[in-house]
């Protein structure tokens, strides 16, 4: 055992270990999950699906070849969604994978930056193996060129290799001033590729876009590891190291993520909102209560509005039965979710009412009404739930037969048609 | 340019989010000596043991430690302190006993020594049969003691430690007093943080009383009444 020479080696070691432990992680999940008969199938399922497919992608090679030309004549879309994505991303990911590992590192006799360096090296490492193995792949697979297919893959190198250090320069600045560039980045975009229409000369705007990439990277190096929110990257990082899907599927367990101070989080605990409040007041505390449940489940909440505004749009272009489907199914959806929040804030904080300090008295009529009125209301949302999914059955009955009606007119006609000829 | 022996932190000034955590805060002590830093909480006690290993950026001042300067010589610098953080703060890579051979190493101890004092130091803490065990299988003081034991690892000519008996039980922290004055005798720097005023009154030969980011205070620790009655206030 000799010392370590310097902040390579210890970077190594350190590497060396993370992937011995991975291994053993994923060696102990799979040996749970697959015995030697299924991994034997499986590994027979794939490899005849690999000829299936090979097979299935050569006889639709026409559809495939004009795929390749209008990606071709779009090389700067490409580039330009390329361009905005790590912005985008850089919300909520730094882009570098500097771990509480190497932070750890950087308190011992080793350099940060040059430890940071090898952190992004590392990344573009593996995103040109990951892509020209990729590349390789699918050139092998498809009827597309091998020369379009290396071209695509380096470009997508070549934007990851510019956009790494802009995104994590980006991932450590305010919220605000992180939407102020991104919605700067995107009208830049939307510019170059309407300048690229009337004006013409895609290759060109690359070469610009290339040039100012460039430009921006020389300038922010210099600066990568100042100001840097340290422990909001590391925690990020470890999350996204150590969060592997396969084991959490297989160990039931599922990493969460800390606590973000997102400004969800900044908005329900800003100062007004951290301000003593009067804690005898019943209605308070029940206010009070519901904003704190509100908050824990931001997640479902920001997803149920999500799935529904998603659902109304996209059903919404459709026609309007469609939409009027699209509505139904909202309600529905959103009352289920309605329902079960009464439900679980109830039998939350039930208990919690109790040791507030709130006179028992008052304790109890709060929690009456909150029983009585949570009762209510779930009872009023569940009779809401029958009516809507009475209206889903109904809406969907009438679509069917106005399809069938629909389809046996026309047949008909056709056949009338058949006739006369 | 003859440097003297020891640390000096000269007109030292940190700040986070514009707000001024240490305001030119300057001191000197000497090799062998061990100081306490004493203060309420966000005096700028953990602050300033951030600045010394680089942690912390530091706005403006000096930090000088044997004649090396942190500015000029980082690594070298480094490379002659050690430091005990207040939370246990270990790689999930490795098991205990790779992050001694990560201290060995990282610090250039002979594989016999390392071997020889992992032992010793794994046998006074306790923990010689946790030292397969990766930190997430670790309650949180016996992660407390592997962090400890790699900081004991080195001799270094500065050794930091924040909150030293935060989380270890009553033996380990007799042992680490021990090791404490033990590598003071041997000449070693210790800087040390603490809210238990009882045993920094033991272990320690100097206070330096910070309030707001700046020093306040600093003298021999027999004046212990008065560094009291002050921290009380």
């Amino acid at each position: 055992m000799t010392g370590f020479e310097n902040a390579w080696s210890v970077y190594r070691y350190v590497k060396r270990h993370r992937f011995r432990k991975k291994s053993k992680l994923y060696k102990l999940a799979f040996g749970v999950s697959f015995d030697v008969t299924i991994s034997i199938y499986l590994g027979a399922f794939l490899l005849f699906g690999f000829f299936i497919l090979h097979e299935t992608l050569q006889e639709s090679a026409d559809r495939i070849l004009q795929l390749q030309s209008f990606v071709t004549a779009n090389y700067l879309n490409l580039v330009l969604v390329l361009f905005v994505r790590p912005v985008i991303t850089s919300f909520t990911r730094p882009g570098v994978l500097f771990s509480s590992a190497e932070l750890k590192l950087s308190m011992l006799p080793f350099s940060k930056q040059q430890l940071w360096q090898y952190c992004i090296g590392e990344r573009l490492l593996k995103t040109t193996a990951v892509w020209v193995f990729l590349a390789g792949f699918i050139a092998f697979i498809t009827p597309l060129a091998f020369d379009f297919v290396m071209m695509t893959a380096g470009l997508i190198i070549l934007m990851d290799v510019l956009m790494a250090v802009p995104q994590w320069r980006l991932f450590q600045r305010h919220f605000l001033i992180k939407l102020m560039t991104s919605t700067a980045i995107v009208v830049m975009a939307a510019i170059v590729r309407l300048l690229s229409m009337y004006v013409g000369g895609s290759a060109w705007w690359m070469g610009v876009l290339f040039v100012f990439l460039a430009g921006t990277n020389i300038l922010l190096l210099k600066r990568a590891t100042e100001s840097v929110n340290w422990s909001k990257v590391v925690q990020t990082n470890d999350l996204i190291i150590w969060n592997m899907w396969f084991i959490n599927k297989m160990s039931q367990m599922e990493i969460k993520p800390p606590s973000k101070q997102g400004w969800i989080q900044q908005l329900f605990t800003s100062r007004v909102n951290r301000k003593r409040f009067d804690y005898s007041n019943p209605v308070r505390i029940y206010r009070r209560l519901w904003k704190n449940y509100l908050l824990e489940q931001k997640e479902a909440v920001i997803r149920t509005i999500g799935s529904v505004l998603i659902l109304l749009v996209l059903l919404g272009t459709r026609n309007d039965w469609l939409f009027g489907f699209g509505i139904a199914l909202a309600i529905f959806l959103f009352v289920q979710m309605a329902s079960s929040f009464f439900f679980r804030w109830l039998r939350q904080q039930a208990g919690l009412l109790f040791a507030l300090g709130v006179e028992a008295v008052e304790a109890w009529i709060l929690l009456l009404v909150c029983t009585y009125g949570t009762t209510y209301i779930s009872s009023a949302y569940t009779v809401l739930t029958y009516v809507t999914g009475a209206a889903l059955v109904v809406t969907g009955s009438i679509m069917v037969l106005y399809r069938f009606n629909k389809t046996i007119f026309s047949l008909s006609n056709g056949n009338q048609d058949v006739g006369f000829s | 340019m003859i440097w003297l022996q020891g640390l000096l932190v000269e007109e030292v000034s940190v700040e986070i989010n514009r707000e001024p955590i240490l305001q030119n805060m300057s001191f000197y002590l000497d090799p062998g000596t061990i100081t306490a830093l004493i203060g309420h909480n966000g005096a700028g006690k953990s602050t300033i043991m951030k600045t010394l290993i680089g942690l912390q950026e530091r706005k403006m001042g000096k930090i000088v430690l044997n004649g090396v300067s942190q500015e000029e010589d980082f690594l070298p610098f480094k490379q002659m302190l050690s430091y005990i953080p207040e939370e246990p703060f270990l790689l999930p890579e490795l098991t205990a006993m790779q992050h001694f051979q990560l201290y060995g190493r990282s610090y250039q101890i002979d594989e016999q020594e390392l071997v020889e004092k992992v032992d010793y130091l794994s046998r006074k803490m306790e923990i010689t049969d946790k030292l397969d065990e990766f930190p997430e299988s670790l309650s949180k003081g016996m992660r407390q003691k592997v962090q400890t034991i790699c900081a004991l690892l080195p001799e270094v000519p500065l050794l930091l430690i924040d909150e030293p008996f935060m989380g270890l039980d009553i033996y380990a922290s007799e042992f680490l007093a021990e090791a404490v004055k033990e590598k003071a005798e041997q000449g070693t720097i210790i800087l040390l943080t603490s809210h238990q005023l009882d045993r920094v009154q033991q272990l320690a030969d100097h206070f330096i009383m910070l309030q707001h980011g700046k020093v306040v205070d600093h003298g021999d620790i027999n004046s212990f009444q008065v560094l009291k009655r002050r921290f009380s206030e």
